[in-house]
């Protein structure tokens, strides 16, 4: 069981924030005595989807499922793509994003580019709050030097992709999406992260994606993704 | 066949729903099945049924069932 201190939630959302995450061994009754020594107004708990004991404890202790977060990996072998998929593929480029391209992205956050995560889904919070977090979150990763891409039809910025490692062999695939331009385009089929990681002497990419969000884990199954697991997301707000 | 029934066939083929659902107002994401991965089986189909191929501008323009019929007409298909 790992309890972190969200403190960039209270700046992002203006609630003090605990992030929960069980694991497989965790054993239950310590999860129980754990849980009621905690407080924060908003909790967010992430159960592996094996744990149905922990899942019914929360579900009887006043937490909300959100949504499922399914960790998927890539092992960056070229996907077998079809001629459509291949033709998609070959019309998109990708390049490390200027400072213009940041600021944007940030645009395109603003005008809502995020629709299915669970802080623009929650009632609790607005949708301003919803895009500052992310802005916010961009910011951060610009100063922890994570790798910012732009994806480009025809030289155009279609959409993007946000890179980390800890080792320079796995990356994590941390932020992406598609520009409000290309939406509904079918552009969406076509990922650059895999090529990008091989170039940069990687051996695997991995990422996450909502159960909220089904296109996009059809998307990421046909570029070649398998799924490594998947986490019930629970919240809860206190006043 | 009429190439009416050619379009609508190649519609249900490609997104892998039933006929009944492609009609006027049938547009990308109005349906679970109209996502990027259904719209890459929607083009393959209208290329097979009309032994055309699509520019990926128009791929990318494809956004409705009447837009489609627009499209089509660039490659001188008429439904």
């Amino acid at each position: 069981m790992i309890i972190t201190d969200a403190y960039w939630e209270e700046r992002n959302l203006g609630v003090s924030t605990l992030e929960i995450q069980i694991e497989n061994e965790d054993d239950i009754n310590k999860i129980e005595s754990k849980m009621k020594t905690l407080s924060a107004q908003y909790i967010v708990c992430k159960v592996p989807s094996l744990r149905a004991d922990v899942t019914a404890y929360f579900a009887k202790h006043g937490y909300t499922y959100v949504e499922d977060m399914i960790l998927v990996e890539h092992d960056l072998k070229e996907a077998e793509r079809s001629k459509m998929h291949q033709r998609l593929y070959d019309a998109m480029s990708y390049r490390e994003m200027t400072r213009e391209d940041v600021e944007f992205l940030k645009k395109e956050i603003e005008g809502g580019l995020f629709s299915t995560d669970r802080i623009t889904n929650d009632p609790y919070f607005d949708n301003t709050k919803a895009s500052d977090r992310y802005i916010n979150w961009v910011n951060d990763l610009i100063e922890q030097k994570a790798l910012f891409y732009v994806d480009l039809y025809k030289n155009d910025p279609a959409g993007f992709v946000i890179l980390q490692t800890k080792d320079a062999i796995i990356y994590n695939s941390v932020l992406g999406g598609g520009y409000e331009k290309y939406r509904n385009t079918g552009l969406g089929i076509v990922q650059k992260e895999q090529e990008i990681v091989r170039k940069l002497g990687g051996k695997r990419v991995e990422t996450q994606v909502s159960s909220n969000n089904p296109g996009q884990l059809r998307a990421l199954e046909i570029n070649g993704y398998r799924t490594k697991g998947i986490n019930h997301i629970f919240i809860k707000h206190n006043d | 066949m009429t190439n009416l029934e050619k379009y609508i066939e190649a519609f249900a083929e490609g997104l892998e729903i039933d006929k009944d659902v492609v009609k006027e107002g049938l547009e990308y994401q109005s349906i679970p099945q109209w996502d990027s991965v259904g719209h890459m089986g929607l083009v393959a189909a209208l290329e097979d049924a009309f032994d055309i191929m699509m520019d990926t501008d128009d791929i990318i323009d494809l956004s409705s069932y009447e837009k489609g019929i627009e499209i089509l007409k660039k490659y001188e298909v008429e439904i």
